[in-house]
């Protein structure tokens, strides 16, 4: 899942564009949450509702949410941007869902079971668990599951939602969707009211994780009103819409026909909610650590901004809210261009500490790098970083000069796009290309205006072999099944999310293999993999990220929702 | 009479016109494909050719013009892999970084920021008109000095600094956010109050300044000395003849300025969480949504229009001679 | 003159001998003395200057400009900025002391015991008020009445002035009217409230001829009618022929010549005087140069030492021991009954002026 929103978010400070340099060195006066607690996968297949109450927790009051990136829809089907998937937890039941469990996601059975998957690997059967209700009072419908599902293919409509469907399930490449492809799908059944079968063209031992998204929840053929119906969709979770004003605000309300018995995942404590998009995330962060009137139960979920970090000391410090991110940022190299010895100079020449420090990172919101999952996934293991892998460091151009005179690639060209209307991009890529000249390549920035940005960095077929996006990756779901066959396999580069331009068949046979396995014996394996991966010296790994967001003093329950890197919502009360 | 309303009119649709042309050149003339800004980053060719299709993209200009002119009258419709969307008229186009219609967007957005422009200019102005006035009649004081002192002073803090005191510190003043006129008329106020408040007072510096300046000129002509001649109170010689006199310049800054004011109330709307045309047109250009771009610019151009009707409309109330030309 | 029943009406106060000397002077101004302090000196525009004004009569004032005349007239309206000035000396209306006077009884006396009729009405009007607004304001100010009546007064006063369609041309602004009239309705303004002194401030210098001489018939048959005392300020010695009973010459901020109009155009004593004859063109006879006195009025920050006219006089030679750059002439009286008086050191001036001056006024 990608999170470009986040990283030019982060650098766009409008107003005060004042860009605290922040070294590793320099601490904020509060500690940072340390290093990132491994996750295990957990499972409970027999959690039932209600789910457990949140200490201290009490219900009623306004939250008031405000970020200045703004969701760019709330379509389930169209849902793929974290904080969308975060809204959709209040509004929106799906067959699977994670709760959270002692700071850790758990996965849940929600409207179905967590399923069970035939012999061959390729038909998984779910049994709906409870008879759910539409926010409109009516009844939730095994149909309307599976209509989700065919609409879900629709991705020339849906083009920003997940994809996965489109590769796993069987005819994915074939079925358009139901408004052209008419409602007869292969790839889902229905045999009775209780039970979901989905048909796969390949194994896909996620299924279950894959199925907590916003994409699958119940949506009915009759109301679907296609383009209008992210205005107001059906809702099946805690809350409903009250009001939305496209790209300002979204205020949601009481869902009645909401039954918390049935939701382990789940909790409606305040009222309403109310978020306000758009505005400074500097200047609403400021109102939050003041929390004066309405702002003391208000957040702001974007991750707090260093030239605020000094004020977070005495009772402040409490309204800082820290969690695990599951997001690894890189920055790639077009293998196809650049052969294995030229990519261990660049990584030798890489200046990771004088990076760090222009991108106004600190220890608050980003651990360095040197593996491809985050540790916060499971499969992540702490190997010793490979030789200049390690995301630290200042970078070494003479022997990188050396090396690539050794290879005889002295002068080799490299290349890449940059934001060059924003000062902190500007500044990064002079300082990796003052590095790589000084280590003996050729530099060739190509500066671009940010909204062309996305869309450059976007074609592997432009003419630059660095830097191409996706520029960093975050798990869909707690598992390497979501990262190494999205973006190491030759169909990532035709989909537009690979890591390195990797068309090695073999390396695609052994993922495909991995991936069919059970996640308990998989998990084993994609570490290794991950240690193989990063011996082909694809990408430069930068940092992980972590979530640092401030609350008001009246909000409590906030934790981080470790699958998101946001605080979940579902488990936010008032205080008073 | 007729005439000169007629004229002015008739001159206030050719500029609009003209706007519009020339922001439809925005389309052609911007760096960006526009189909590939709209299609997004995991575009596929087939979603690609439906939206050039749909935009008439490989058709010739002028019937892309046309086409345009004709969803403003008439309405449009954009399929997209089977999908139609409707988009009714006055149709500015449809944004697909929002999945919304345009004219919905400024619908939203245009009210809030006519409400801001409005509500500060009724702020300044009256400050402004009532300290120049005080400080011109009593020209050479301490007040008088004074007043051009601090008005001076407050010019010369950028705008957005005090905004952003105001925003963040200013806590006793009523939360700032947007509720419609029509819901809640005394929401609306008290949600705009401050923005109302901070915009005024920066503004009626110079305010104070034109009002002191026309005031002084004005109780220096002829006909104030003959309203002290007849007799009548000084104050009715100074707020009905001289005033009177003094407010026809002040509304022609006004008009002016007010072109001044809808590009300022980007600050405003952003610092003060207010989702305005201001934000909109900020976040389209950041997003390259270029429909949204088009109709913001087209709404500011209609906008800034109006108001310059009106102003000029008002000049032939405040001034009697103008009526007959 | 309509009278309409109900309405409030006046009654002209018609003296019958209205010409002659009546009673004590209405208007007595006794060594008026009026400075502005500025940046450069203060300038010191009337000096000393002194006469006095009976209902029924008309004292016209000459001078070029600079000569002090209508600040003088503004004094005695109490205009001058009370910050700004420097006022010495007495002005009585009616009665009462104007220097001096608190702002609020000044505003009393204004439009009522005197009124004022400027120079230019287009720009002494208010454009954005109708006639009928300012004529109503100027005498609601005074008298309590409601706005129908005082409508009804302007209606009045327009017709007096020789407005025709006077109703409807209330609702008229004063562009609206051609220069004559717009001088009529601003008398027709000034009388509304009966004021005892009308002063007119050179209120024909921007009409052309024939208007002019509508506008001093207009002023004469009102004067006539109401019994009013008239302060004529002008330099054209033309319109001072036809309208005056009494004439003061001003230079330089001084009293240069005073006396019955008749017989100081006759038998004018004074050289500031004999050029200000001279210099009229004649319409008959030779289309000569024009006889400007040489040299310019003096500026009011530096008046000359002495005799202010004596840069410009060709006579001063006559006069022993440089006595015209000097000494400051009095008003010396030239008639037994002091009537006339002119301020010059000459002894003999009416001999100059038969031999030298009269031949060439021919």
């Amino acid at each position: 899942m990608t999170r470009w929103h986040r990283a030019t978010a982060a650098t766009a400070a409008l107003v005060l564009a004042l860009a605290a340099c922040d070294t590793p060195s320099n601490q904020g006066p509060g500690k940072d949450s340390g290093p990132i607690g491994t996750q295990t996968i957990v499972m409970d297949p027999n959690a039932k509702g209600p789910a457990p109450g949140v200490p201290g927790a009490r219900t009623g009051g306004t939250i008031t949410v405000y970020s200045e990136s703004t969701p760019n829809t709330l379509d389930p089907t169209d849902i793929y941007f974290t904080d969308s998937n975060e809204i959709g937890k209040l509004l929106f039941r799906t067959p699977t869902q994670f709760a959270m469990r002692g700071g850790k996601p758990i996965l849940v059975p929600d409207l179905t079971d967590l399923g069970t998957v035939s012999a061959d690997k390729l038909t998984w059967t779910f049994k709906v668990r409870t008879q759910a209700k539409y926010a409109d009072g009516t009844d939730v419908k095994i149909d309307d599951l599976a209509y989700a599902i065919k609409r879900s293919f629709a991705h020339d409509v849906f083009a920003n939602g997940p994809a996965y469907q489109l590769t796993y399930f069987k005819d994915g490449d074939k079925y358009k969707g139901p408004y052209t492809g008419g409602d007869s799908y292969a790839g889902v059944e229905t045999p009775d009211e209780q039970t979901l079968v989905i048909h796969l063209a390949s194994p896909f031992s996620d299924l279950p994780f894959y199925l907590s998204f916003p994409a699958f929840t119940p949506i009915p053929k009759a109301k679907d009103t296609r383009a209008d119906y992210k205005n107001n969709p059906m809702a099946t979770g805690p809350y409903q819409f009250d009001s939305f004003t496209p790209g300002t605000e979204l205020k949601l309300k009481r869902n009645p026909h909401w039954d918390a018995n049935s939701d382990p995942a789940r909790h409606a404590y305040p009222d309403a909610w109310v978020f306000k998009w758009g505005q400074d995330d500097v200047k609403t962060q400021q109102q939050v650590i003041n929390s004066s009137g309405p702002d003391a139960s208000a957040l702001n979920y974007a991750d707090i901004d260093a030239s605020l970090v000094p004020q977070l000391v005495g009772d402040k410090l409490s309204q800082l809210v820290q969690g695990d991110a599951p997001c690894t940022i890189v920055w790639s190299i077009d293998t196809r261009k650049v052969p294995l010895d030229v990519r261990k100079a660049i990584a030798k020449a890489y200046p990771y500490d004088a990076i760090w420090a222009a991108d106004g990172l600190n220890r608050y919101r980003a651990e360095p790098a040197s593996t491809v999952l985050p540790p916060s996934v499971p499969g992540y293991i702490k190997y010793p970083p490979l030789p200049d892998l390690s995301g630290q460091g200042k970078g070494d151009p003479a022997a990188a000069k050396q090396m690539l005179e050794a290879a005889g690639k002295a002068g080799f060209e490299v290349s890449w796009y940059y934001d060059n209307s924003l000062p902190i991009p500007q500044q990064i890529s002079q300082i990796l290309a003052d590095a790589l000249k000084a280590a003996g390549f050729t530099v060739k920035p190509v500066g671009v205006v940010t909204a062309e940005l996305r869309t450059k960095t976007a074609d592997y077929d432009a003419p630059v072999n660095m830097g191409q996006s996706p520029r960093g990756w975050c798990s869909d779901w707690p598992s390497g099944g979501s990262w190494f066959p999205v973006l190491f396999q030759t169909h990532s580069i035709a989909d537009g999310s690979s890591w390195g331009m990797l068309q090695d068949s073999a390396l695609d046979a052994e993922i495909d293999q991995i991936n069919a396995l059970p996640a308990d014996q998989s998990t084993a394996k994609w570490a290794e993999l991950d240690k193989k991966i990063m011996g082909m010296y694809v990408a430069m790994p930068r940092y992980y990220s972590k979530m640092a967001v401030v609350v008001g003093t009246n909000v409590g329950g906030a934790e981080g929702d470790a699958t998101m890197g946001l605080p979940l919502f579902p488990n936010l009360f008032l205080k008073s | 009479m007729l005439t000169y309303v007629l004229r002015r009119v008739l001159s206030a649709i050719s500029v609009i016109l003209v706007t519009l042309v020339v922001s439809f050149g925005l389309f052609f003339l911007a760096p960006q494909d526009p189909a590939g800004v709209i299609c997004g980053p995991r575009c596929n060719t087939q979603r690609y050719q439906d939206i050039r299709a749909s935009l008439d993209l490989d058709k010739p200009v002028l019937v892309q013009v046309g086409s345009y002119l004709k969803g403003l009258v008439a309405g449009r419709t954009y399929t997209s892999s089977g999908v139609t969307i409707e988009c009714p008229a006055p149709c500015l186009g449809y944004s697909y970084t929002l999945g919304q219609p345009v004219t919905k967007l400024l619908a939203q957005a245009v009210p809030v920021t006519v409400s801001i422009v409005l509500g500060a200019a009724v702020v300044y102005v009256t400050v402004g008109v009532l300290a120049g006035t005080l400080a011109a009649r009593r020209r050479g004081s301490a007040m008088d000095r004074g007043a051009v002192g601090v008005s001076l002073g407050l010019s010369s803090v950028p705008y957005f600094v005090v905004a952003l005191i105001v925003a963040l510190y200013a806590t006793f003043l009523p939360r700032s956010e947007y509720h419609s006129l029509l819901d809640n008329p005394f929401a609306w106020a008290s949600g705009l109050l401050a923005a109302w408040l901070t915009l005024g007072f920066t503004n009626a510096a110079a305010y104070t300044r034109y009002s002191r300046a026309s005031m002084i000129e004005s109780l220096g002509e002829d006909f104030v000395r003959t309203a002290r001649s007849k007799g009548i109170s000084e104050r009715r010689v100074v707020y009905r003849h001289g005033l009177r006199a003094a407010i026809t310049p002040v509304a022609t800054i006004l008009g002016v300025d007010m072109a001044f004011q809808l590009t300022g109330a980007i600050f405003t709307e952003r610092i003060f969480g207010l989702p305005g045309l201001g934000v909109l047109v900020l976040r389209a250009f950041g997003q390259s949504d270029l429909p949204v771009l088009m109709g913001g610019v087209l709404v500011g151009a209609v906008v800034l229009v109006t108001l310059n009707l009106t102003v000029d409309l008002l000049y032939t109330v405040l001034d009697p001679r103008v009526r007959l030309t | 003159m309509t009278v309409h029943s109900g309405d409030v009406v006046t009654t002209p106060r018609s003296d019958g001998a209205s010409r002659g000397p009546d009673g004590p002077p209405y208007l007595a101004v006794r060594d008026l003395s009026v400075a502005f302090p500025t940046a450069d000196g203060e300038v010191r525009a009337v000096r000393d200057l002194s006469f006095s004004l009976a209902l029924g009569r008309t004292l016209a004032i000459v001078g070029e400009s600079g000569s002090g005349k209508s600040v003088a007239s503004l004094s005695i309206m109490g205009l001058h900025d009370r910050g700004s000035t420097r006022m010495s000396g007495s002005i009585t209306l009616g009665g009462h002391e104007i220097v001096g006077m608190s702002p609020e009884e000044l505003r009393h006396h204004r439009g009522v015991a005197a009124s004022m009729v400027f120079q230019d009405p287009l720009t002494s009007l208010h454009p954005y008020f109708t006639v009928g607004n300012q004529i109503v304001e100027a005498y609601r100010a005074h008298h309590r009445v409601n706005k129908r009546q005082a409508r009804e007064r302007a209606v009045d006063m327009l017709a007096r002035v020789g407005i025709p369609n006077p109703r409807r041309r209330l609702g008229d602004y004063p562009h609206q009217f051609s220069g004559g009239m717009r001088q009529r309705v601003m008398i027709a303004m000034a009388l509304v409230n009966d004021p005892k002194l009308l002063i007119a401030d050179e209120p024909t210098t921007a009409l052309d001829v024939t208007v002019q001489a509508q506008i001093l018939d207009l002023i004469r048959d009102l004067q006539r009618d109401f019994g009013s005392a008239v302060l004529f300020i002008t330099h054209d010695l033309g319109v001072v022929a036809e309208i005056a009973d009494d004439l003061l010459v001003m230079y330089g901020g001084r009293c240069m010549e005073q006396g019955p109009m008749r017989t100081i155009l006759g038998r004018p004593l004074h050289p500031y005087t004999w050029g200000l004859l001279l210099s009229v063109p004649a319409v008959s006879g030779e289309t000569d140069r024009l006889r400007p006195i040489p040299g310019a009025p003096p500026s009011l920050l530096a008046v000359p030492s002495g005799c202010p006219f004596h840069p410009r006089c060709a006579y001063r030679d006559r006069v022993p021991y440089d006595q015209c750059r000097e000494v400051l002439p009095d008003l010396y009286p030239r008639t037994a009954d002091g009537t006339r008086t002119s301020r010059c050191h000459l002894a003999d001036p009416e001999r100059i002026f038969t031999s030298d001056v009269l031949p060439r006024l021919s």
